[in-house]
């Protein structure tokens, strides 16, 4: 557990993604199930929701917009920590993901989502994608003007709300 | 300096044609550019145009082509794939690998035998540089991963039924589990 670690995530919590690229969005403005494909690699990183205050929150937005030029804040996905717990993989119905506390020292609230070692198919990757795309609600991106009452929207300075 | 779709265009006809072009040449292709729907129109064209006229390929072919016939789904699914070619490592800020020509290059032979079907798929660039298509419209959901080595994962499900599985890449022809699972099956 990290130094800077609030606790171990609860499985009561809501975990926010963040979503930065219109890679992972679709034509309609949906995103699409490469939104999650993290857990595989370096972790699908995300933020809990019930944790991090609106001034972290926005030190990690305004730190992300600043450091990747061309990223562009397009909404967020929240999911119940207990429904991505209970997602299960193949006939043997094992256990799939893992919600680890990764925060860092200017995010505490910074977690990840990572596969377990029970996915032993490269297909099953795709299935895993859908369950996460399915728990995270299904495309419907919650936009920054109406994420947390548009609060942390409006703590963007000028120079950033031109990528939201 | 060349616009970024203009570039793509242009390096989508440098790859097709093993061809390099001069400043001059970007330049009159530029001229085009006024056009309607120009860069959708030109960055698709030299997908039509046969193995005989790429030899003697010119611009003002590819142009001329391009204005006077309506670009199709799948070319513009196509023009999607190619453009991700351009993409660099951490392409999403999150420590994305670049892309893989190979996937890209077998999701573009996959979409070129789409364009008879009513439902075109939605393309995605995954973290690990793999091309995929996917599908979803409610009794839908769909994903073909492009994995390289003559090899493609899906996951199909379909009114709660699922499949899955990997099976070898076949660049004339729609595997038959595939047309059976998301196609066949359209409007019941």
């Amino acid at each position: 557990m990290s130094v800077y670690s609030p606790g171990v995530v609860d499985s009561s919590e809501k975990l926010t993604r963040f979503l930065f690229s219109p890679l992972i969005v679709d034509k309609k403005g949906q995103v699409k199930p490469n939104a999650f494909a993290h857990v595989k690699t370096n972790g699908c990183s995300i933020q809990r929701e019930s944790l991090a205050e609106n001034q972290e929150m926005h030190a990690f937005l305004d730190g992300f917009l600043r450091k990747n030029t061309k990223a562009v804040w397009m909404g967020v996905l929240i999911a119940d920590c207990a429904k991505i717990r209970s997602i299960v993989i193949g006939n043997e119905k094992k256990r799939a993901l893992c919600v680890y506390d990764t925060a860092e020292q200017s995010n505490p609230a910074h977690a990840e989502i990572c596969q377990t070692e029970h996915l032993k198919f490269e297909a099953d990757e795709l299935e895993l994608r859908h369950a996460l795309f399915e728990a995270f609600g299904n495309k419907q991106i919650l936009p920054p003007s109406q994420y947390r009452e548009a609060e942390l929207m409006e703590m963007l300075p000028a120079e950033l709300m031109a990528r939201v | 300096m060349v616009a970024p779709t203009m570039a793509c265009a242009i390096n989508n006809v440098a790859q097709l044609t093993h061809q390099t072009f001069t400043r001059q040449e970007i330049r009159r292709v530029s001229t085009y550019s006024s056009l309607p729907d120009f860069k959708v129109k030109f960055y698709s064209a030299p997908l039509s145009i046969t193995s005989e006229r790429i030899d003697k390929f010119n611009y003002e072919d590819v142009v001329k082509a391009a204005a006077f016939r309506e670009t199709t789904k799948s070319e513009e699914l196509i023009g999607e794939l190619r453009g991700w070619t351009l993409l660099h490592s951490n392409w999403d800020g999150e420590g994305a690998l670049a892309p893989s020509v190979e996937s890209i290059t077998q999701a573009v032979e996959f979409s070129r035998m789409l364009n008879d079907v009513d439902m075109m798929p939605e393309p995605m660039i995954l973290p690990s540089g793999n091309a995929s298509l996917y599908w979803n419209d409610g009794q839908l959901y769909a994903e073909i991963e492009f994995l390289g080595a003559e090899r493609l994962a899906y996951f199909v499900k379909r009114n709660g039924d699922v499949h899955k599985g990997v099976i070898k890449f076949n660049s004339q022809k729609v595997p038959a589990v595939l047309s059976a699972l998301i196609w066949s099956q359209q409007g019941t």
